[in-house]
Parts: structure tokens; C-alpha cells; sequence
């Protein structure tokens, strides 16, 4: 099957990225990593039938994610590397983490999915998608642009006053 | 195979965000993790959207990728004005609510 075998090499690529990421002490590595993991997740999109959104993951993460954090990296000077985190406090995060991931797999594996049927034709593309989104969806996507228009004109007045 | 592979894979790599959210000094590196958490998120939507095949899911995760850029340009400015203020990118500094 070699939907299966490219599912569990992204799966590899994700999950060895996303542990550079957490782990890796520089931010400019660190946040390669990111983008190694947000890639792979694309692809996982796109095995699922939804290339589309692969798109979107791709550019926004691998574009514009990466030139803000080497943006604020270059213009501001960070500090490489930081002070570590307290002893009781990694001891927190990962007990809290591994709670999650037990309690999460225990659900998955003890629940009923539906078996994997083959899709119908020209489904997850872009045509569906955007009929969708503008027959049932369309106050939402309303909504979605005022938001977004919000957030431009916050994030120009935030970096135009300094917080005093 | 059904989608349990898929929704392991977002356990993991929730619990790896969660964990990089949690140790994480550098502010920019929490927010980042963040996002990891998010697309675990959405690899769940996209995985029960493709088995049920129906679209819901898919709209979901277009909104959250909507909201994620915008929460981007606003953590941005949060981020730049925050090192102005305290000079340091460490999350420590941010201690004005604290306990």
C-alpha cells in the first residue's frame, strides 16, 4: 500500500521535525523545524484528500510564519539562548503531556471508527470547498473578514505606540 | 487502515506542542509551538471530514488557518512591543499579572 508507507514517512518527518522544534536551544533551527513539520502535516492533509489546504499550510507557514520569526529575530537581537525552565515546571509539562496522550490514545483505540471507504469523486477539491463554504458558511466567512481587518489595524497600532 | 494513525499522529504531536508551550523560555518559540498545537488540531478535523465525507470539518480548519494568520500579525506586534518595553524575549519578563 503506498498511501500507507507515504503516511508513516510523514508521519516521521512531523514528528522528528516538531521535536526539533521543541527541543532545539537556537530560534532560527528551532523554527526550521517548524516549518519541516508544518510541510509534512501539509502532506498528511493531502493524503486525506484535502490538497488544497496543503496549499495553504505550505505558503502560510513555510512564507509568512518563517519571515515573521527571521523578521523579529534579525530587528529585534534576541538572545539565543535563554534561561531553562524550572525543574518542577518541566516535571509539570511533561506529566500533563503524557496524562493527555495517554487518555487521548486510550479513547482512540477503544472507539468504533467508521472503516475507510473510497472517496467520491471530486471530493476535498476546491470547487466543493468554496460552494460549501459560501452556501452554509457564508455569515461565518463574514465574520472571518472583519476579523481579519481587526487584526490588521491592531497589529498596526500596536507596533506604531510602545506600551508605556 | 482506518484514521486511527491520523488521530495518534495529532495526539502526538499535540502533546509535543504542549509540552514545548510549557518549557519554552523564548516568547517566540511558545508562540510557535502554539501553532504546532493547532495543526495537530486540525489534522483531526480534516481526518473525521474525510471519513464522514462530509465538508464541516473543512470549513473549521479554513477558519482556524484564517485565525491562526491573523493571530500571527497581532502576536507579531504583541511580540515587538513587548521587547521594547522589558528589553528581553524571555517569557519570564512578562510577569506583570503574576502571582
Amino acid at each position: 500500500m503506498i498511501l500507507t508507507g507515504l503516511f508513516f514517512a510523514f508521519a516521521l518527518i512531523a514528528f522528528v521535525s516538531s521535536l526539533y522544534l521543541v527541543f532545539h536551544p537556537k530560534t532560527i533551527p528551532a523554527s526550521l523545524g517548524m516549518v519541516g513539520s508544518m510541510v509534512a502535516i501539509g502532506m498528511i492533509y493531502a493524503l486525506l484528500r484535502f490538497p488544497f489546504f496543503a496549499f495553504i499550510q505550505i505558503i502560510l507557514y513555510a512564507g509568512a510564519v518563517m519571515v515573521m520569526v527571521v523578521y523579529l529575530v534579525m530587528s529585534q537581537g534576541f538572545e539565543e539562548i535563554g534561561k531553562e525552565a524550572s525543574l518542577s515546571q518541566t516535571i509539570g509539562a511533561y506529566v500533563i503531556s503524557v496524562l493527555f496522550l495517554f487518555s487521548f490514545s486510550r479513547v482512540v483505540s477503544k472507539s468504533l471508527l467508521p472503516a475507510w471507504e473510497k472517496a467520491e469523486k471530486g471530493f476535498g477539491s476546491i470547487r466543493e470547498i468554496g460552494l460549501n463554504l459560501v452556501k452554509d458558511y457564508a455569515v461565518p466567512f463574514e465574520i472571518l473578514s472583519i476579523i481579519l481587518v481587526a487584526a490588521m489595524a491592531g497589529s498596526v497600532l500596536l507596533s506604531k505606540r510602545s506600551l508605556k | 487502515m482506518n484514521i486511527t494513525p491520523y488521530l495518534l499522529l495529532a495526539g502526538f504531536l499535540f502533546s509535543i506542542g504542549l509540552i514545548g508551550v510549557l518549557t519554552r523560555r523564548s516568547i517566540i518559540l511558545v508562540f510557535l509551538s502554539a501553532e504546532l498545537m493547532l495543526n495537530s488540531c486540525n489534522i483531526v478535523f480534516l481526518a473525521f471530514s474525510r471519513i464522514l465525507q462530509n465538508y464541516e470539518g473543512a470549513i473549521m480548519v479554513l477558519f482556524v488557518l484564517a485565525l491562526s494568520a491573523a493571530e500571527a500579525a497581532v502576536g507579531t506586534a504583541i511580540v515587538v512591543s513587548f521587547i521594547r518595553k522589558t528589553g528581553s524575549s524571555e517569557i519570564d519578563s512578562a510577569n506583570l499579572m503574576r502571582w
